[in-house]
């Protein structure tokens, strides 16, 4: 009876009840899928997409104990275990608002709910195969980050006006955005809103206006938004960003407190009011909403040491060291086997000693953390590279200090903020002098090993500038601009030499990094751009 | 700091719902089993049908029931999407399936292929559940489902060639706008239609609001609800 058929995918459910398993395995069975494979827990069906790439997933929202069926959708999309042509169907027992889910980065392709029966389940599968099949070409440009070829792919799509018509502009609008051709985005989201009121269009027009750093516009068009749909609570995510960027931290928090009281499910949401309650010296709410991200959090793949550190602060702050101890304690209980918690906890215990004024205690877990640190200089994030520093210095140990800022600083030479920050450090320990010259020697170091290669590859002495800056990358594996040149700098050698094999995979994952480190940067796109032209033209040469 | 998460109201709600959810999914799909394999005249398969009406109507009240909490509380955020209304409807009524074939009730549904519409695909789908399944005990044996733009609003249209509506239950588009309260006394009249009144509502667009309307303009007289989306 059924004309099409699940013929070759591999189909995983997840649901908690034995009973839902067997009933959707019998719904799901007649439609021919090369496999089905049960999975009863969030745990285990990360274990089986680790093992297999699955095409369709069918998850229950509410999975019992353990992660829910958003955190299984976010680690999966996080950890790339699922392939862009794949299909997430969550299955909920109330509404699919993504502020019952506490969702903030990853939304399913379809939500289902309860009760539902065989021909529903067929309807939807087929629907969302077809949608999939039809953005096959704009997924694989997305899954190697073309945007401009994703936004192509979309106009020749839109061209016969398609009733996908609106996932098309939607995608488009985001491609857009992400290289930073915002008043193009823009003007996409008003043609939108001309035709109709659509909350996900004034939502990416405010964030397109935030990222123009035109925060009056972004507050009235987010604004206007939640005036008109109280509920949304990406909207007050974004209020709360713009309000902060405005430097009004009181208004920034307020936002954050209407999401998290309609939304209080995000990790990610209670962090961000946590940071800016903190920033507000509102140690109160900074406190509940730490404890709240790692309540939230505990089966989260964003789940981070940084949080209990943060915590920890905050309580050495509001006069609570002894609460402070037992968040450090909590460090290494709820994380196994991880080498970089571990040092965070050995930095917290030491922040807790020191404020306690048990400078022999402080002095041991500090040396602890110093070991740790010189395994593995990168494995600190840079808010927890500052606090290090911090007890360095209190603990008289400038040295030391100096070295992990000059790690610091090297991978992040153009981070106003960091340096004021780092600055700051130096300063309130008493040695301004030292620290701003210690940064500003670090900073010009850089800068100095930016121009030797840059005038090293306008000599044309390629190979010496290649060699300048891969030895510069691997000292500095985290600095955006280095990693940037050392990609060009060996184009430029695939250019000269037409020799491509041996040398692009090397410029992918220096351009990786970048994307990585930061997935706004605009001269990505214009180097992989100029590295597809090159290969082409290589080809075209050979033949 | 406290280990023992706070005990919260939603959450407590949201679980429970959860396992009243997988219940009737069971319990409505193995009737459903049932009633496919069976013969209509059966009385085994008479009492089924009974079982199924009941468990969609416990189900709907409880959709009703939780979207006018969470509505009413600021916590429901519409999650407003374009979809082709054939499909929708479609799915709609293979909800139905059973219990229409059971009833000999003979169904029809008149929409354009290419009609797409805005709206929140769970609330408008609880709205027509609960017509539908109310409509069960008054028609006589027609169901006729339409949809079509009419100015700058979509209109779903349930009709049936029953009694029609009792007064009380009469709805006119500018008791709508004066917010007359739809009466709550009698058992079961009021839950649906307020549910749909406040789903309606929750659609907007250009300065438009939805609304509801009931009247006896259906087959022969029958009823015929409404909803209009803008």
């Amino acid at each position: 009876m059924a004309i099409w058929s699940l013929k070759g995918k591999k189909v995983l459910i997840i649901d908690d009840f034995q009973e839902m398993r067997v009933m959707l395995r019998t719904m799901i069975e007649p439609l021919a899928p090369e496999s089905i494979k049960l999975a009863q827990n969030g745990e285990d069906a990360i274990e089986c997409m680790e093992a297999t790439k699955f095409d369709i997933v069918f998850c229950d929202y509410n999975l019992g104990k353990g992660k829910d069926g958003q955190q299984v959708l976010e680690e999966a999309k996080h950890r790339a275990l699922l392939a862009y042509s794949s299909i997430y169907v969550m299955a909920t027992a109330e509404n699919t608002s993504e502020m019952v889910m506490g969702a903030i980065d990853y939304l399913p392709d379809d939500y289902i709910s309860k009760p539902f029966n065989r021909t529903v389940i067929h309807a939807r599968l087929k629907k969302q195969l077809e949608k999939k099949e039809n953005l096959s070409e704009i997924s694989q440009a997305l899954s190697v980050n073309n945007y401009k070829k994703a936004i192509q792919l979309c106009d020749k799509l839109l061209a016969s006006k398609p009733s996908n018509r609106l996932d098309l502009l939607k995608i488009k609008g985001e491609q857009l955005s992400n290289l930073g051709e915002y008043e193009k985005a823009a003007s996409l989201y008003e043609d939108i809103i001309e035709e109709r009121d659509i909350p996900w269009a004034y939502l990416s027009l405010g964030k397109v206006r935030y990222f123009q750093e035109n925060y009056d516009e972004a507050l009235e068009v987010l604004e206007g938004l939640v005036k008109e749909n109280s509920s949304n609570v990406a909207a007050y995510d974004w209020l709360a960003k713009t309000y902060e960027a405005m430097e009004d931290l009181d208004k920034a928090q307020e936002m954050l407190n209407i999401g998290i009281a309609k939304s209080p499910k995000s990790l990610l949401r209670q962090r961000n009011l946590a940071q800016v309650a903190y920033k507000n010296d509102d140690l109160e709410t900074a406190q509940s909403a730490y404890e709240h991200a790692i309540q939230v959090g505990q089966h989260s793949c964003y789940k981070q040491a940084d949080d209990y550190n943060s915590l920890a602060k905050t309580l050495i702050d509001s006069g609570k060291p002894d609460n402070a101890m037992n968040v450090a304690s909590m460090i290494a209980k709820d994380f196994k086997n991880d080498p970089k918690a571990e040092m965070v906890a050995a930095i917290t215990e030491g922040m807790v000693y020191t404020s306690k004024g048990d400078t022999e205690a402080a002095s041991k877990k500090l040396d602890a953390a110093l070991e740790l640190f010189n395994q593995n200089p990168q494995g600190l994030s840079t808010g927890t590279a500052l606090e290090l520093t911090d007890l360095c210095l209190a603990s008289g140990k400038q040295e030391e200090a100096n070295e992990i800022t000059k790690n610091l600083i090297r991978n992040n030479h153009d981070n106003k903020a960091l340096i004021e920050k780092t600055k700051k450090i130096y300063s309130d320990a008493g040695m301004s002098d030292a620290g701003s010259d210690l940064i500003d020697n670090t900073t010009s170091e850089i800068v100095d090993i930016n121009n030797k290669g840059a005038r090293l590859l306008q000599e044309g002495k390629l190979e010496e500038s290649i060699e300048l800056f891969m030895k510069a990358a691997r000292g500095m594996p985290d600095n955006v601009v280095v990693n940037l040149n050392a990609a060009y700098s060996i184009m430029m050698q695939m250019q000269k030499t037409g020799k491509i094999k041996k040398y692009s995979s090397r410029v992918e994952s220096y351009l990786e990094r970048v994307h990585k480190l930061d997935p706004l940067n605009r001269k990505y796109h214009e180097m992989m751009e100029m590295l597809q032209r090159i290969s082409i033209k290589a080809r075209d040469k050979a033949a | 700091m406290s280990t023992t998460p706070k005990f919260d109201y939603s959450t407590l709600l949201a679980n429970s719902i959860h396992e009243v959810k997988n219940s009737l999914n069971m319990l409505l799909n193995s009737v459903d089993q049932v009633l496919s394999t069976s013969d209509t005249n059966d009385a085994t398969s008479k009492i089924f049908s009974q079982i199924q009406y009941e468990g969609k109507r416990v189900n709907d009240d409880l959709v009703g029931l939780l979207a006018i909490y969470r509505i009413n509380n600021e916590q429901y955020n519409a999650n407003i999407d374009e979809y082709s209304l054939r499909e929708f409807l479609e799915e709609n009524i293979s909800q139905h399936e059973a219990m229409i074939r059971h009833r000999n009730i003979e169904e029809k549904l008149e929409c354009d292929e290419d009609l797409y519409w805005f709206f929140d695909r769970d609330l408008i789908t609880g709205v027509i559940s609960n017509v539908v399944n109310n409509l069960y005990k008054y028609t006589k044996d027609k169901l006729v489902i339409s949809a079509f733009k009419e100015n700058d609003y979509l209109v779903i249209k349930v009709q049936d060639n029953g009694p029609g509506y009792p007064d009380n239950m009469l709805v006119s588009h500018d008791e709508n706008v004066q917010q007359k309260n739809i009466c709550f006394d009698k058992a079961n009249t009021g839950l649906g239609l307020y549910f749909s009144r406040l789903v309606a509502e929750l659609h907007k667009n250009k300065g438009l609001s939805g609304y509801i309307t009931t009247t006896n303009e259906g087959i022969d007289g029958g009823g015929c609800f409404s909803i209009y989306l803008p």
